[in-house]
């Protein structure tokens, strides 16, 4: 077996990096989609024969980058190895499997490197549209949300699957969009694929193997060994979401034994009938993510840092989704999940854990028709703030634990007719305490529409407040109005008229410690700037 | 009486001069910057250049500076008490910023603080829809009491932005006429006057930034000025632009955003004029310091410029962690790897390089002032890159005992290397961390990166050119003469120029033209103006471009337009140029998609400045005798070995040397690894060459 001094192995995993960087750089300014320039809603990685992600692209989104890592073996269970060819694209959008939603589309490439089978690249990407409703909670089964793509070859030896994109052509909205998306991510994946050859190349390696393994080998004993930091035991949490048509309660036993973690989900509600749905893979992707952030934030991610860590939920419940549950919207439980594991986390680090925060993303959508009579649909996203940390305040209007990013209000009026007559901080939304949770928004908007417009609500937090932590305060629960009244549901499709003004009060996050112990400097700061009134 | 054309660029360390005489021989200078006030050391540095050469204040044509003083007072937040005034409703859009964290994984990340905190951020009844109409009129009366009061609480300057202002700026004009009667001594920046660009946050961080630091520039300036004149300058005296142009002292302290990197600018403009001149079509400008290393792409003699840019990045340069401001700069990306950068041995067993660093104090091990930490510089010592008695030409000596026992404690030992396979991973290790930096900024521009002969400036540049070459497959380095006052010569390169933007949104096929033509117009008449007032109205060149995309995407791409009358005829040679450009960018267009327009760019620039560089000495010879010996370690030989040391200026044009050598001068050391060929060219520039021996057996 090759063996490999610390400096070339640091060397060449820089260059996994480096080329992996490249990939979806390539991608993210080939796509279409808003959503993935935007929000980074995407990944890119490099895998080994069996399936081991061995190193990842740095830009992506937790839900993204982990879930695609953990879901590419389930190609190879359908496709076997025997049957790849140079010049072969598989594809697949399982949304129990891989990312958790038809609208995330996974392109995985075999690599050949002198005529021998040595590996894969795989991308998931955010595509426009799938069909069916769209991104939308209202869905009641999978089969109503759009294109499903099985397991299968995109590309055969260099050639296209012409049946496959004709069907997708017939079932997607944006077919010119969807198609140039998954070309920009076989593109990518040929460039890195390029970058690849040239690194073996250069350093006379015959694959990837034996390097894969070194690092895979020394991420999983650098993450067992943070693991290890933690005491043994097991540490509990519950946290509540309105959910759609009852509250969902999301509970979860964290398992420290030795160097390993276990997050158990058993007590969480069941599956929705609505498209609110998490699969297990994205849970644990989230798990991962939280982990890591909290233990171990400078440990890059691969199969081998992965490997200490794991959950189960039972089948069926809301954080185990299994065929034909709905599951367009899952972030908003998704993003849920890991500040559940966060509060049970809190327990044993109490320096490094935040207060809960808004979580869930206000991913603020209408459709109807614009004062032209032309229909339009248009989706921004809005975040709340973010718990109080140990040692420092929240962050305001900033999102947690996704990554998206929101849309500037100029945008939005000249993309949409939206007509926006607020955007500001809300003052008092962060809970008060030692530090402060960051303060929610306040939105108040209309459309510049002749006819009745529609707007599926996806929010939360409307009837459980950010809880805040040691003693700190809980951050302002979401309000929904229309026209001063307050509206009851927060995942609801209402039906409203042109001259309708809709405002909407974004949670802040929970405080941190007791306000009796916070520096007077800092109250007087708040007041002097009316974060507190 | 002659002319000559000076460059002056403060940097943080040391101020450079450059000097170009009317026959284009240059004079090189370089004194240390001085606190509290940089402009003592331009002037007293110029007073003794001219003095050195025995010219007078009425023998400068024109004077060119760049200067780190507006950058440094945003990042140290030393500018003037600012507020702003914005639309009711949107008092906050400096603190909602994008809504997202710029490092996911750390959850005690922070934003950089606003430029203008909240208590200082008023808003007041007016709103202009998106198609420039007014919704709701300006309240007069409430602007003209808030004025009152801002001068009561001590503001001393404004910063006005109105959602849509880039559509229809009259609100926004207003207020300035009503702070004009009320209080005719605050500095007032409109947001569609400094950077009128869709998007509010980043168009209200770039006024912001713009009146910060305005006071302060004036002041500055005024001073140098008023100085130089007293004592007999009657030339021109103009501000380097971070994009490239340059402009007017008037313009400077109307726009001080639009000199933000004045300084760094210069060496990719003295990259793109040596491009020019060597018939170079691409260049990859690299300039390694102290504690960051800086590179830029330049193709055909042009840098590449954006217009989005952010002050003060957060220790790990990551992008989000700074403030936007949307002004026309040179594109560069920088990166914590400089000769201070600190190695150390990671969590994994693996050995890291920066991006922190030992900076000047206590430095690296080497210096021997009580730094314990292997940095960089310490590497190359005891790989014998650096002469331990001639570092800043020997002004500082070098304790190679020092360096090697860092190494050896901090790397060495926790690796199970010996000391000098490890000083070469640290050396190895910067350089891929540098190179990939670059690779993936060239994947981003479309570019690719092995088309980029490097041109290397900085310190530590020459010490690292030549590996990060090789690890980028790129077989051609330039050196230029005087390369440690590049920026400097690089202004004296840099034609007026100014850049405009309008933000005007719409789908190609169906676009207001009449509406473009007078954007367009508009734009260009100010420039010309503007030209004019600094006495160009000959050879006087316009280029028009637009950002679009493709509609759904979101990222746009600059597209250069026709000059002339464009109109709904245009479209299908705007849609072909569009075409191209994205193709050049991405490999492949979409023929059946809509367009969209965002943002209307024209550029006016004045001719390029004549320069005709001379040595002063035309001795040619191709000898090359070395000054001495030394022991330096090759990755090719995994050993150290005798190796001829030269000094520059006894290199004449015409030598060449076959590596492994080293070239030595006053500023910075260049290695030149075995399987490389130097040369000098007629200017004195040295060319560093791969042999082709590399063998693609596949």
């Amino acid at each position: 077996m090759t063996t490999f001094d610390p400096i070339q192995l640091e060397v060449l995993w820089n260059r996994f990096g480096t080329l992996l960087e490249e990939q979806a750089t390539t991608l993210i300014r080939t796509s279409f989609t808003s959503i993935l320039s935007d929000a980074n809603d995407l990944s890119a990685g490099l895998f080994n024969k069996k399936g081991d992600m061995i190193a990842q692209a740095r830009t992506g989104t937790p839900g993204h980058i982990n879930s695609m890592a953990t879901g590419v073996r389930y190609f190879l269970e359908n496709i076997p190895v025997e049957t790849l060819r140079a010049g072969d694209v598989l594809i697949g959008n399982n949304p129990y499997e891989i990312s958790g939603h038809l609208l995330d589309i996974t392109i995985v490439t075999p690599v050949f490197y002198q005529g021998n089978f040595i590996g894969y690249f795989a991308s998931t990407c955010h595509v426009t549209d799938v069909g069916g409703r769209g991104f939308s909670p209202e869905g009641e089964s999978i089969y109503e949300e759009g294109l499903h793509i099985p397991y299968m070859k995109f590309y055969s030896e260099g050639m296209i699957d012409q049946t496959l994109v004709a069907l997708i052509r017939a079932n997607v909205r944006a077919p010119d969009q969807v198609l140039g998306d998954l070309r920009a991510q076989v593109t990518a994946q040929e460039v890195a694929i390029a970058r690849l050859r040239e690194t073996l190349e250069e350093f006379g390696l015959l694959d990837i193997e034996a390097v894969g393994e070194e690092i895979m080998r020394l991420s999983e004993a650098a993450m067992r060994r943070a693991i290890e930091g933690l005491p043994d035991g097991t540490y509990e949490n519950e946290l509540y979401s309105d959910g759609s048509e009852k509250p969902v309660r999301l509970q979860c036993a964290l398992t420290v034994s030795g160097d390993e973690v276990h997050v158990d989900f058993s007590g969480t509600s069941e599956g929705s009938t609505k498209a609110i749905n998490v699969c297990l893979n994205y849970t644990l992707a989230y798990v991962n993510y939280v982990l890591k952030a909290t233990i171990a934030p400078d440990l890059p991610s691969n199969e081998g840092s992965f490997r200490p860590v794991s959950v189960s939920a039972p089948e069926r419940c809301v954080l185990n989704a299994v065929h034909p549950m709905p599951t367009a919207a899952r972030h908003i439980i998704g993003h849920f999940a890991p500040v559940c594991v966060l509060g049970a986390l809190s327990h044993v680090l109490p320096e490094k854990i935040p207060a809960e925060g808004a979580a869930a993303i206000f991913a603020l959508q209408v459709h109807g028709d614009d004062a032209a009579g032309n229909p339009f649909s248009y989706v921004t996203f809005n975040a709340g703030g973010t718990g109080a940390r140990p040692g420092k305040d929240g962050l305001s209007a900033t999102t947690f634990p996704s990554g998206v990013k929101g849309t500037p209000v100029e945008i939005i009026e000249n993309m949409s007719p939206l007509l926006v007559y607020q955007k500001e901080l809300r003052p008092n939304s962060g809970g008060e305490g030692k530090f402060r949770g960051g303060l929610g928004q306040t939105i108040r908007f209309g459309v510049r529409t002749k006819r009745p417009f529609s707007l599926p609500l996806m929010f939360d937090r409307m009837q459980y407040a950010p809880k805040g932590l040691e003693g700190g305060g809980d951050g302002a629960k979401a309000e929904v109005s229309i026209n001063g009244v307050a509206a009851e549901e927060s995942k609801k499709l209402y039906t409203l008229s042109p001259e309708d003004v809709v405002t909407l009060l974004l949670p802040g996050g929970g405080g941190f410690g007791n306000i009796t112990e916070r520096k007077a400097e800092a109250k007087e700061n708040d007041v002097l700037n009316g974060y507190v009134t | 009486m002659t002319s000559i054309h000076v460059g002056i660029d403060i940097g943080g360390t040391f101020t450079d001069f450059v000097f170009l005489d009317e026959e284009g021989k240059r004079y090189f200078g370089k004194t240390l910057t001085t606190y509290p006030n940089p402009s003592d050391g331009f002037l007293n540095g110029l007073e003794d250049h001219l003095q050195k050469y025995g010219w007078r204040y009425d023998d400068i044509a024109t004077i060119i500076h760049g200067t780190t003083l507006v950058v440094n007072a945003l990042i140290e937040r030393k500018g003037a008490k600012t507020a702003l005034i914005t639309t009711e409703g949107f008092r906050d859009q400096l603190e909602i910023a994008t809504e997202s964290r710029y490092d996911l994984y750390d959850l005690f990340v922070d934003h950089p603080s606003p430029l203008v905190p909240r208590h200082l951020r008023y808003t007041v009844k007016e709103r202009i829809l998106n198609d420039g109409t007014v919704l709701e009129p300006l309240d007069e009366t409430a602007v003209k009491e808030r004025f009152e009061k801002l001068r009561a609480e001590g503001v001393e300057a404004v910063a006005v932005c109105f959602l849509h202002s880039y559509r229809n700026g009259a609100h926004e004009a207003r207020v300035r006429e009503i702070a004009k009667e009320v209080a005719p001594d605050l500095y007032v920046s409109l947001s569609s006057e400094v950077s009128p660009e869709i998007r509010e946050y980043q168009r209200t961080s770039t006024t912001a930034a713009n009146v910060f630091v305005q006071p302060l520039v004036q002041r500055y300036l005024g001073k140098l000025e008023n100085t130089m004149k007293e004592r007999g300058f009657k030339g021109n005296f103009l501000m380097m632009l971070s994009g490239g142009g340059t402009c007017t002292i008037e313009t400077a302290v109307r726009f001080p955003i639009r000199i933000l990197e004045s300084g760094p600018v210069g060496g990719t403009m003295a990259g793109a004029y040596y491009s020019e001149n060597s018939k170079l079509n691409h260049l990859l400008v690299f300039d390694m310091g102290g504690t960051t290393a800086k590179a830029s792409l330049v193709d055909h003699g042009k840098p590449l410029t954006t217009n989005e840019f952010e002050v003060g990045r957060a220790e790990r340069f990551m992008k989000g962690s700074g403030v936007p401001v949307k002004v026309p700069v040179v594109e560069m990306i920088e990166i914590g790897a400089g000769g201070g950068s600190i190695a150390y041995v990671n969590q994994l067993g693996l050995l890291k390089v920066g991006p922190a660093s030992a900076s000047s104090d206590p430095g690296p091990a080497c210096y021997d002032r009580g730094g314990r930490q292997p940095t960089v510089t310490d590497a190359d010592l005891v790989l014998g890159y650096l002469n331990p008695d001639y570092f800043l030409g020997g002004e500082m000596k070098l304790s190679k005992t020092r360096a090697y026992e860092s190494i050896e404690a901090e790397i060495a030992k926790p690796l199970g290397l010996d000391v000098v396979e490890a000083a070469w991973g640290i050396h190895e290790v910067v350089n891929e961390n540098m190179a990939g930096a670059a690779r993936i900024h060239a994947v981003e521009k479309g570019k690719d990166i092995r088309d980029y002969p490097l041109f290397a400036s900085g310190g530590a540049g020459p010490v690292h050119v030549g590996h990060v070459a090789e690890i980028l497959n790129v077989p051609t380095v330039m050196l230029p003469m005087g390369a440690g006052v590049n920026s400097a010569f690089g202004f004296l390169t840099s034609p007026l120029a100014f850049d405009f933007v309008r933000s005007f949104f719409g789908k190609l096929e169906t676009l207001d033209w009449n509406y473009v033509m007078e954007l367009l117009e508009d734009m260009e008449q100010e420039g010309k103006a503007l030209l004019a007032q600094a006495g160009v109205t000959e050879g006087v060149e316009i280029l028009r471009r637009a950002e679009m995309k493709y509609a759904g995407q979101t990222h746009e791409i600059t597209v250069p337009l026709p000059n002339g009358a464009l109109t709904s005829k245009s479209v299908p040679e705007v849609t072909e140029n569009f075409k191209e450009a994205y193709a050049k960018l991405y490999a492949e267009a979409h023929d059946d998609m809509a367009i969209e327009t965002l943002n209307w760019r024209v550029i006016v620039r004045g001719p390029k400045p004549a320069l005709s560089v001379q040595v002063s000495e035309q001795r040619i010879s191709k000898e090359a005798v070395p000054k001495a010996h030394r022991d330096v370690y090759f990755r090719t030989y995994k050993e150290y070995c005798q190796t001829p040391v030269y000094e520059r200026q006894d290199l004449l044009p015409g030598a060449e040397i076959h590596g492994p050598a080293i070239v030595e001068e006053r500023e910075s050391t260049l290695v030149v690894a075995p399987g490389f060929i130097l040369h000098v060219d007629h200017l004195w520039n040295l060319w560093m060459i791969k042999k082709e021996d590399r063998h693609d057996n596949v």
